[in-house]
């Protein structure tokens, strides 16, 4: 039943296709892609084409949020933090014009806003790996990777630092975290694998469904897959001894090897390929593995290459705002479908005139009222919002971590982040197995990161959870019950440290009927605690 | 509404509307008999993994070579079918010999760990652009749900370590049992809240998500209730009893090995029993590359002691006709030994073990040459005895999930069944 729906849903693809009358001939995209705008619209320039296209399509636009909202949200997407009901307060009670432009700009300035980031950047890496030795280099990427985010290295530059990486990484010694794309795939399918994944990450195109057969739903050729991965053909890796049979691991250049392409009837046989970069243009033949690699990150990295850039926005853009222009965000090409063109073009255009700035695109989004409006879903949780509201989505396992620990103190003991450096033994902390438990692909639809019971059980009954919620002299909720013999305002500093905003009248109501059955004060506090760290908003952005 | 939405509505569609718009076509009277067919089919069928990850060696379980330069120190054992021997420290196996069928011709190529264990786990090998789920994940999400809110599919003794769901989502994924003497984590209420104090929890969690639902996420808000009402009926299931093996009769306890691995055995056993689809054990550290003689010892002596009670007990209990056990590991080791007097990987030809299901009862398939190096005959690839697994479990190998990118893939791609396997 299913393949039959599938297929009616091909032949439909198929003639949009025809009546579109997109062909091969320009494979990197329409006119409109060639005359990319190189200027840096103003956050308000961008509303505009947005909302023009809202309006033309009937749609209406969601109202902004409220202080409390935006400063969850942004301080949740710039930093996986939860703010603290003070900086709420503060916030709430400036009244300067500009407020939410300046938190913008000290947020990106943080810390944590490179350690978050380095997170985020590291599991888009670790959730395509296919070779689990790969791991070793995830904490070394995170530091190398949050150093990069502290110094605002331009994205073109850290795109050409992990594709040309050569090195090591060891177990619990020093490492040169660059290698972490490229150590993720080993073997002999390496060059296929780091292809396709240079080719997602980079610049959105899942060029691998070319890997056995021409690209079923875009221009992309079955040669010209394996051309992209001959610039691969001699990136080697290998096991290095660490002592005690423990082992490290490298890529480096080998000197000789070609890509082959697999005959289609014998396996075993096949075509020598040279590389190619998707737009035609030929890379270096018979090259060193440097040349090789030096190559296509220029080829990837010339303003000629829009996909760079807007691999990128559409990435950064799908993350904020919940939904893409293309969904899911790692899957564009020339004959996807992509709403809101004009204004992505625009983004595209802007983010190589900022010179792949990170943080003055980041600024730049987070400025738009597209950002900043409320949150809803359409009338199906997969519906395409068109940016005329914020998507709901779910935080992911990193920010979730945090704001648990942001609202109930330090989980699982002192020990819960131990050994950060190894993956293996971080795997077993408190924290590595809360984040494994809760982890998804970023780069997947928001509207299919699913929840599974399993957490729903941590999250309900996990000891060193429950101990945290406990009331205990000193703690955050002895304190609170201590300093605030009020209900009523005990109730709301708690809905601030949680929810980051007051409670409505219906909750408070509904809090003092639970406190008016409850034994005692501490347990009706507790239980309200609790609940709240079990809501749907608690796990989600707002 | 937008004409270009319409025509590309394959392209926008999420991996959730699509199984939705397949679920409305299927509640059509035609679907509902298929479906009840099918439920009827598998009624009662179910699967043990029993996953000895690392490597076993091939020559000291199923297929010793005796007195040949590769054969090491182990010697053969009789087993209750004439004629057929096993390794030394298999004395159980040996005995239900004749209940169980062993592939001695089992060739692949992939000799390192996580690759080979993603494939034996999962029928492919590992792509960075589709994550293939799991042997488990796959039987659950064909099989019917367990009646009595248990899950479809427990792993146990695999913390952190499972493959996991992939493409099929969080609905089918393995729930983990770290260590079978206990209740799973998390099952049991915080603190020992009185039931009071847990519905009141429950009941104040169900009204303060109002608000989140009325500001625009009221289907997130839908979904996370269901799982927490799911999550909720299991903590206060009085079938979370089926996990306490410590209700089992000593000897019984004693008979499957006081061990994490005879443990985890007993534990699939009761669980199968409540009808959970699929199971998997893990026995762990088979990775022999030095004192190979020595440390396989205890790991022998703890498997076959919970493989050989395990098909046993389904033996007796009138459960092995419905229930496939599968023992296995990700490949086998070199019959050459190294200087270190270890073994190293070796998936050209490695044995399996399987009982249970319609697999016929002592039987010995393929063979691999004097010196264990290259199958001798009958060789079955990884594709073949995934086709077998889906034919014992009468699942179609060749049914299609839907992937990511809408794309359409099979159980199983390639490979035959080894029909010479069924009775």
């Amino acid at each position: 039943m299913k393949r039959i729906v599938f297929m009616m849903l091909l032949l439909v693809t198929m003639k949009a296709g025809l009546a579109f009358g997109a062909g091969p001939a320009s494979p990197l995209g329409s006119e409109a892609w060639k005359k990319l705008e190189h200027t840096v619209p103003t956050p308000a320039q961008l509303d505009q084409l947005l909302e023009k296209e809202i309006i033309r399509v009937g749609r209406v636009t969601a109202p902004l949020c409220n202080d409390a909202d935006f400063y969850r949200r942004v301080s949740l997407d710039i930093t996986g933090k939860l703010p603290t009901p003070v900086q709420l307060r503060d916030f709430a009670q400036d009244s300067s014009p500009d407020k939410r432009a300046k938190l913008i700009d000290k947020l990106l300035e943080s810390d944590e806003y490179s350690r978050y980031w380095s997170q985020y950047w590291a599991e888009v890496i670790a959730a395509k790996v296919t070779d689990r030795r790969g791991l070793l280099a995830y904490r070394p990427f995170e530091d190398w990777m949050a150093q990069q985010l502290k110094n605002n290295t331009p994205w073109n530059q850290i795109a050409h630092e992990l594709i040309t990486a050569e090195g090591e990484v060891m177990p619990g010694d020093k490492s040169d975290g660059r290698t972490f794309l490229m150590l993720g795939h080993l073997g002999p399918d390496g060059p296929v694998e780091r292809a396709s994944e240079v080719s997602r990450i980079f610049l959105g195109i899942q060029i691998q469904c070319a890997q056995c057969h021409d690209h079923p739903s875009d221009v992309w050729k079955r040669e010209q897959f394996h051309e992209f991965a001959a610039y691969f053909a001699r990136t080697g890796d290998r096991l290095v001894p660490a002592g005690n049979m423990r082992f490290g691991l490298r890529v480096h250049g080998r000197f000789f090897g070609e890509h082959k392409m697999p005959s289609k009837e014998d396996p075993a046989k096949g075509t020598t390929m040279h590389p190619r970069f998707l737009d035609g243009s030929e890379g270096p033949k018979n090259a060193s593995d440097k040349k090789r690699r030096e190559a296509l990150v220029a080829s990837m990295t010339s303003q000629d290459n829009p996909w760079f850039a807007a691999a990128y926005v559409n990435r950064i853009w799908g993350k904020l705002l919940g939904q893409g222009f293309y969904q899911p965000i790692d899957d564009m090409g020339p004959q996807k479908e992509l709403v809101q063109q004009e204004a992505f073009l625009r983004l595209v255009g802007a983010f190589q005139a900022m010179k792949y700035d990170s943080k003055a695109f980041l600024r730049l989004v987070l400025n738009t009222k597209a950002y900043q409006r409320q949150t809803r879903l359409g009338e199906t949780q997969d519906e395409h919002l068109l940016f005329a509201a914020v998507y709901p989505s779910r935080l992911d396992a990193e920010a979730f971590w945090q704001s648990l620990n942001d609202a109930l103190g330090q989980v699982g003991g002192p020990f819960a982040s131990f050994n950060r450096l190894n993956p293996l033994f971080f795997a077993r902390s408190y924290e590595g197995q809360f984040r494994n438990q809760f982890k998804f692909d970023p780069s997947f639809r928001a509207d299919e990161v699913e929840g599974s019971v399993a957490q729903a059980l941590w999250m309900m009954n996990n000891p060193q959870i429950e101990e945290k919620i406990l009331t205990r002299p000193g703690n955050f909720l002895g304190k609170l019950l201590k300093d605030f013999p009020d209900d009523s305002q005990a109730l709301r500093i708690l809905y601030a440290r949680v929810l980051s905003r007051l409670p409505m009248a219906g909750e408070e109501e509904r809090c003092k009927a639970h406190l008016a059955k409850s034994k005692n004060r501490e347990e009706a506090f507790e239980d309200i605690l609790w609940a709240l760290i079990n809501t749907t908003e608690f796990q989600s952005r707002r | 509404m937008w004409m270009h939405l319409d025509i590309h509505a394959g392209g926008l569609m999420s991996r959730r509307a699509f199984l939705g718009a397949g679920a409305l076509s299927m509640a059509g009277w035609k679907g509902e008999v298929v479906a009840q067919a099918q439920t009827l089919r598998k009624q009662g069928l179910s699967c043990i993994l029993l996953f000895m990850t690392g490597g076993p060696s091939q020559l000291e379980t199923f297929d010793p070579k005796p007195g040949t330069p590769t054969g090491g120190p182990t010697k053969s054992i009789a087993t209750s079918l004439p004629g057929i021997q096993i390794a030394e420290g298999w004395e159980n196996t040996a005995r239900v010999m004749k209940e169980i069928s062993i592939i001695r011709s089992m060739t692949n190529n992939v000799a390192e760990h996580t690759r080979a264990q993603y494939q034996l786990h999962t029928g492919y090998l590992p792509s960075g652009g589709v994550k293939y789920p799991t042997f488990g994940s796959i039987v659950a999400s064909d099989f019917p749900a367990p009646k009595d809110d248990l899950p479809s599919f427990v792993s146990i003794g695999t913390p952190g370590n499972t493959i996991g769901s992939g493409f099929l989502g969080m609905g089918q994924a393995p729930f983990v049992v770290n260590d079978a003497s206990k209740l799973p984590a998390n099952v049991s209420k915080a603190n020992r809240l009185d039931e009071q104090r847990f519905s009141g929890r429950l009941s104040l969690l169900e009204d303060l998500e109002g608000q989140y639902a009325n500001k625009g996420a009221k289907a997130r808000v839908e979904d996370h209730k269901a799982i927490y009402a799911n999550a909720a009926r299991l903590v206060r299931s009085p079938n979370l009893k089926t996990f306490d093996i410590a209700s089992e009769s000593n000897e019984m306890q004693e008979k499957y090995g006081k061990t994490a691995f005879g443990r985890g055995c007993l534990l699939a056993r009761r669980l199968v029993e409540r009808g959970v689809p699929f199971v998997e054990v893990e026995s762990r550290d088979w990775d022999t590359h030095f004192d190979h003689f020595e440390r396989i010892k205890p790991l022998n002596s703890a498997t076959d002691r919970g493989f050989a009670s395990l098909v046993e007990d389904l033996a007796q209990r009138g459960m092995l006709e419905k229930t496939l056990v599968i023992l296995m590991g990700e490949f086998g080791r070199t019959p050459i030994i190294n200087p270190r007097t270890g073994r190293d990987h070796f998936p050209r030809a490695f044995s399996i073990a399987l009982a249970g299901a319609g697999i016929k009862k002592g039987f010995v398939l393929g063979s691999t040459n004097a010196g264990g190096t290259e199958v001798r005959e009958r060789p079955v690839s990884v594709p073949d005895l995934f086709c077998t697994l889906c034919k014992a479990l009468e699942i179609n190998p060749r049914k299609e999930n839907n992937g990511p990118l809408n794309r359409p893939i099979k159980i199983v791609d390639g490979g035959k069944p080894v029909d010479e396997l069924f009775a």
